[in-house]
């Protein structure tokens, strides 16, 4: 069993996928979260069909989407 | 003593307190030689019960123990628990109380620069060495997302709530401009009190909130939150995620990038709504401020009802080039 992903690894990997999406207009943002006790990245979508493009991992860290719509000033 | 045993005691009991001048079994008030008493069943193993006997006043043990035999009497539990009354919201922190007119002023009440809808005061900051206090909200709410003045007036209720010039506060003190090149970190303003405006800084639901303030690498994914906003009132929720970079947000005039940011989702629903912004939002656990809301969407979160961003508010505080009230500050205000 590997070991679990600390914040620090996952930062590293979300600042390479939030790069990689910076122009995409499909993606609402990247950050940081936790699933199963250890760090993942987390990629909000603006909608469903861009989640083909988010990989599962990168640099060994797990990658999660969910689908949250266009983000507006309340 | 079995249930059913516990049952036919609790009936007999209760005839009897009924009987009394006044009395009833539920409630007893009113009557000369009584403040009050209700009957229950104590589950205490299995299949086994006592006599729950709560009371107003312990002087009327006495009087509801006389009708039981010295058996009966090894099985009832006895409580004093004073009067009872009905459990409602706190004045005050509803959503029609928090868009009226409020003085003094005090955290979760819409506020808002003239040509802006309405947003929420999220709480009082100071310059480091000055006595004056700032009311803290949002650019897009205070500031009118960059096309204010310092000196525009601050009005309370904000104008989609009634506010009028009538309803000046105060005037626009600062504010951080909103880039349109990626990597904004706040949308925040303050606005400095007028003259002989009285506040209310510690008013949070639960009481004050921690006087030091979260650090941003100290926000972590999981914690439960809750914030005061004039739309949605009181809302608990928790932070699904952090240093949230690229949350891209659709202002009037264009898409504004937001870096570094907290995402929230409510616990049971939406944990926020148009209105909400310039919220605190602050730790359960301790009371912690830590996030300036100012964004959200519709769809998303467990409960389907959107997600929440938030500055974090170690980084406004910096941007503005200002300071949470401490405890001690907050209890006296100038």
């Amino acid at each position: 069993m590997g070991r679990m992903t600390d914040r620090a690894t996952a930062r590293a990997a979300k600042s390479a996928l939030a790069t990689r999406f910076a122009a995409d207009p499909g993606v609402a943002a990247v950050g940081l979260a936790r699933q199963d006790a250890e760090y993942v990245v987390r990629v909000d979508l603006v909608e469903a069909a861009a989640g083909s493009r988010v990989p599962h991992h990168v640099d060994g860290v797990r990658v999660v989407t969910q689908v949250i719509g266009t983000v507006r000033p309340l | 003593m079995l249930p059913d045993t516990a049952r036919e005691l609790k009936a007999r009991l209760s005839r009897r307190l009924s009987r009394s001048p006044g009395a009833t079994a539920s409630s007893v008030g009113g009557a000369t030689r009584w403040s009050g008493v209700a009957l229950g069943l104590a589950p205490v193993g299995p299949d086994q019960v006592h006599l729950a006997i709560r009371l107003i006043d312990h002087a009327d043990a006495d009087v509801v123990l006389r009708g039981l035999d010295d058996a009966a009497r090894e099985e009832v539990d006895v409580r004093v628990i004073g009067a009872v009354r009905p459990l409602s919201s706190p004045t005050g922190w509803s959503p029609a109380d928090l868009q009226r007119r409020v003085r003094p002023l005090r955290p979760g009440i819409s506020v808002g620069h003239r040509d802006v809808t309405a947003g929420t005061l999220g709480g009082f900051v100071r310059r480091p060495g000055s006595d004056q206090l700032l009311v803290l909200s949002n650019n897009h709410v205070l500031a009118d997302s960059d096309a204010a003045t310092e000196g525009d007036p601050a009005l309370q209720p904000g104008v989609a709530d009634g506010g009028t010039a009538a309803d000046r506060f105060g005037a626009l003190a600062g504010f951080v401009r909103l880039d349109q090149d990626p990597g904004n970190l706040v949308d925040a303003a303050v606005a400095a009190l007028d003259g002989g405006v009285a506040v209310d800084p510690t008013a949070y639901p639960g009481g004050p909130l921690l006087g030091t303030v979260a650090a941003a690498d100290d926000v972590d994914p999981d914690e439960l939150v809750e914030k005061l906003g004039r739309t949605t009132g009181h809302t608990r929720g928790r932070i699904t995620a952090v240093e949230v970079d690229g949350v891209g947000v659709q202002y009037d005039d264009g898409v504004h990038t937001f870096d570094d940011q907290v995402e929230i989702e409510g616990l049971t629903g939406a944990f926020s709504a148009g209105g909400d912004s310039g919220s605190v939002i602050w730790r359960s656990r301790d009371r912690a401020p830590l996030g300036l809301l100012f964004a959200g969407s519709t769809e998303g979160g467990s409960a389907g009802g959107g997600v929440t961003f938030a500055n974090p508010l170690a980084t406004v505080l910096h941007s503005l080039g200002v300071e949470w009230l401490k405890d001690s500050q907050a209890a006296s205000p100038r």
